[in-house]
């Protein structure tokens, strides 16, 4: 029995879950909503930052965060309170593989359920004429990424909690911190501290949360960093050097294997079962 | 739990800490990005930009002394130091201790007619190229350039 | 072998440059030899210049004609009036000080036409004197970062010039009036500099179907007054602090049927008099408008704000968002025209609460647009009073 056995089964069985139904539905309407209306283009052949990229990628950084740490955190939860991952313990199988197989099960899931979205909505949009192919592959990509990066927390906090509520609580808890929370303190931080030292904090902050992460590389990806203006000049030109994406791709993926870590630890010392 | 929390309350002390202490240093033009906080345009004429450092540790540059001038009349923060450079080198120098030229036929940046240098011999340089302007401390630039502001306003 | 092909490249480069020299012709005694009224036909070859003409003629080149200067100073200075300089190509000034590839000292009725002015620190360096025309001209500076490239045209303390038609980039300034009265700017294309057009202690000038794209700014225009822009175009002038058009400390300005797309921020009006903004398509930019500062009679009526991801920005005393009869379509304008006469019936609030807080923390910046920030931007506007508000616009139209 390997990882990939247990990826297979929880693919199955998240696929036949109705939290992930439901999400597909709301995300392809929301998609088609926004791509429709807030997405015609005032004057052909501009592909930098538009209100149509700013839209769809706070649409992108509000749900797929929500979206995976739910679904995520309370399909280990769930699994738990069932008996399964008991049960799992029992097989000849390492806690990493466990950790591995969910992680890729329930990512491929995901991704799945985001491809529907996107394809629907794209097929939707086809009938008017009006898809904008660069833009749905770039949000399609950044939704994907942010799905396996808030995958990896999700995991950790459904092997910490106790049960499906207790996953829900703490799922909405961390993404109202990531998505919303982070943003504020920094920036009252960043009122506080001396103006010499602003732009090492705002630097370091964009490593510290995902969302962050995604959300100015995004725009940087775009090739418009000038959009954060003059007096983060310094980070954006250094950003936008093959250092910085270096650094984008390094982060990405200790966010990806840290929280797994974590879950790997927690599982390992069998505290939470 | 709690080391966490200690590491962060030291990354913010460290934070902040930083500019506070430390003298105010004049910060380099980059002439992609930097213009005026004034009058708004682009300083290209590096050698006739000005600075005011602020206490908080923000800089505010300016492309001639005279848009520093006009700043510094209505400045609600409080300030650190304020720099002017020799015209001919570049060098960076404390308002107080440079020495000016005045003459309305100068060209400066904004028709300001004051240039600064970095002491008496420097300014005499640029005038045997330029043609004769009278000598000025900073606090008769100041006096000159206000009076001036307020009737071009 | 590659040793070789270096030599082999080394000794050609070498001769290159002495074979130019010595194809090339002094020009000056041609023009000593001329006398006033005499067009001089230049062949498809290299001159030598610098030159200095100083009596009315007419130099006119053909395909292949040079005049190179010596990287010194000016290129061609000229003295007289009813001068014509047609066709030619004109290269080598000085660089450093305000050298430039055409000098006009105090003369008037100057035609400069359908030449080529590249590696010139200025193009045409206008000094005094009036009724010039410059047009049909290709002008580019040095290879040089911005700051240290001349104006494609500085006019200096001039009057009745026309500018028209003209391709300007890779330059400081493409026109730069500084102290000129009555000037026609017309039909020119600018990219790739800093300010397409700059204005400074001028007035009654017009500017318009110009198209200015890739700039730092389309228009910079400061302490001047009577100026007439329509019908230009200003697009992608997306550098960090890239304006359409700044309208700074000016007086009489009459800006219509324009079109600002994709540019930072499209149109800034700070500290200004008299100010009509009429007509114009402002899409696409990171911020529509701004304004900052002591604003008198500014009216902003008329216009088509259509994608811009902030659409107003306005610190500052309030602006006149429109006329008293009509507003602007606001593209994010949610509510009816319930009596179907265009108008929508509840006032548009423009000001987005942010405004303040950047002006004093310009780094906030960095959340343009980011989750956090449209939270608080939707949350504050719910609960904002529109008889408080102070940016309305009364008459939003409806499409």
């Amino acid at each position: 029995m390997t990882s990939w056995t247990i990826a297979k089964q929880e693919f199955k069985l998240a696929l036949r879950s109705r939290w992930l139904i439901l999400m597909a539905v709301l995300f392809t309407l929301l998609s088609v909503i926004l791509l429709f209306f807030g997405g015609q283009p005032v004057v052909d052949g501009f592909d930098g930052f538009t209100r149509q990229t700013a839209s769809l990628l706070n649409l992108s950084l509000f749900l797929m965060p929500l979206l995976t740490l739910l679904v995520g955190g309370m399909l280990i939860a769930g699994e738990k309170e069932d008996g399964q991952l008991v049960l799992y313990m029992t097989y000849p199988i390492t806690e990493r593989a466990i950790i591995f197989g969910k992680y890729i099960g329930i990512g491929l899931s995901l991704l799945t359920v985001l491809f529907i979205g996107y394809g629907t909505s794209t097929i939707i949009l086809l009938f008017f004429g009006t898809v904008q192919w660069s833009i749905t592959i770039l949000f399609f990509l950044i939704s994907a990424l942010l799905i396996l990066l808030f995958l990896s927390i999700a995991l950790s906090i459904g092997f910490f909690v106790s049960g499906r509520l207790q996953a829900l609580g703490m799922g909405l808890l961390f993404w109202a911190f990531f998505v919303l929370l982070y943003e504020f303190i920094v920036m009252a931080l960043s009122m506080v501290i001396s103006a010499k030292s602003v732009l090492l904090l705002l630097t370091i902050s964009v490593f510290l949360n995902p969302v962050e992460l995604i959300r100015v590389f995004t725009i940087l990806f775009l090739g418009s960093g000038t959009v954060f203006g003059p007096s983060i000049y310094d980070f954006t030109i250094w950003a936008s050097s093959w250092v910085g994406a270096t650094m984008f791709g390094v982060t990405a993926l200790v966010w990806i294997l840290c929280p797994l870590g974590i879950a790997h630890w927690i599982l390992r010392g069998g505290r939470r079962i | 739990m709690y080391r966490k929390w200690l590491v962060a309350i030291l990354a913010v002390s460290i934070l902040s800490g930083c500019g506070k202490n430390a003298a105010f240093e004049p910060v380099d033009i980059n002439t992609d990005i930097d213009v005026c906080d004034v009058c708004n345009m682009s300083i290209t004429a590096v050698n006739y930009a000005t600075e005011v450092i602020m206490k908080d540790g923000s800089v505010e540059k300016f492309d001639d002394i005279g848009c520093m001038v006009d700043f510094m009349g209505g400045a609600t923060k409080e300030t650190g130091a304020l720099f002017v450079r020799d015209a001919n080198t570049g060098e960076w120098i404390e308002a107080q201790k440079a020495s000016y030229l005045l003459n309305d036929d100068y060209w400066t940046p904004m028709m300001y007619g004051v240039i600064s240098f970095k002491d008496d011999a420097s300014a005499e340089l640029f005038s045997t190229d330029n043609g004769e302007g009278s000598k000025l401390t900073f606090d008769e630039v100041v006096e000159h350039l206000g009076e001036k502001g307020s009737s071009k306003h | 072998m590659w040793v070789f092909l270096f030599l082999v490249m080394a000794f050609c480069f070498s001769f290159q440059e002495p074979v130019f020299a010595e194809e090339a012709t002094p020009l000056q005694p041609l023009i000593d030899g001329a006398s006033a009224g005499d067009i001089i036909n230049l062949e498809n070859k290299t001159y030598n210049g610098p030159i200095r003409i100083d009596k009315p003629l007419t130099l006119q080149g053909e395909e292949g004609t040079v005049i190179e200067g010596d990287r010194k100073g000016d290129v061609i200075t000229v003295e007289a009036n009813d001068v014509t300089i047609r066709s030619v190509k004109i290269n080598q000034s000085g660089l450093g000080k305000q050298h430039a590839g055409i000098i006009l000292k105090k003369v008037e009725r100057v035609t400069i036409e359908s030449n080529t002015l590249e590696q010139v620190q200025n193009g045409i360096f206008v000094r005094g004197g009036r009724q010039h025309t410059i047009r049909d001209n290709t002008f580019s500076s040095y290879d040089e970062h911005f700051a240290k490239r001349g104006n494609a045209v500085h006019l200096l303390a001039t009057k009745n010039n026309v500018i028209e038609n003209n391709k300007m980039n890779h330059v400081q300034d493409g026109v730069y009036l500084d102290d000129a009265t009555d000037t026609i700017i017309q039909n020119n294309r600018v990219t790739d500099s800093r300010y397409a057009l700059h204005f400074m202690f001028s007035r009654e000038a017009i500017a318009q179907d110009n198209q200015f794209t890739n700039n730092m700014n389309g228009i910079m225009a400061m302490n001047s007054e009577d100026i007439r822009i329509v019908d230009n175009l200003f697009e992608r002038n997306l550098n960090y602090r890239g304006f359409g058009v700044l309208i700074y400390e000016m007086k009489n300005v009459d800006f219509e049927g324009n079109q600002l797309l994709y540019n930072h921020t499209g149109l800034e009006i700070q500290s200004s008099e008299n100010v009509i903004v009429k007509n114009n398509v402002v899409a696409g930019n990171y911020i529509g408008l701004a304004s900052k500062g002591l604003n008198k009679q500014v009216v902003f009526s008329g216009n088509d704000m259509a994608g811009n991801i902030i659409q107003a920005k306005l610190a500052g005393n309030p602006i006149a968002l429109d006329d008293g009869l009509l507003g602007n379509y606001w593209d994010d304008y949610r509510s009816y025209d319930l009596t179907g006469n265009g108008i929508g019936e509840v006032p548009y609030e423009a000001s987005s609460s942010t405004s303040d807080l950047l002006q004093s923390h310009p780094h906030l910046q960095f959340y343009f647009e980011s989750p956090a920030m449209t939270i608080w931007q939707s949350v504050e506007k719910m609960f904002s009073n529109l008889k408080d508000a102070v940016n309305i616009d009364r008459f939003p139209i409806v499409k």
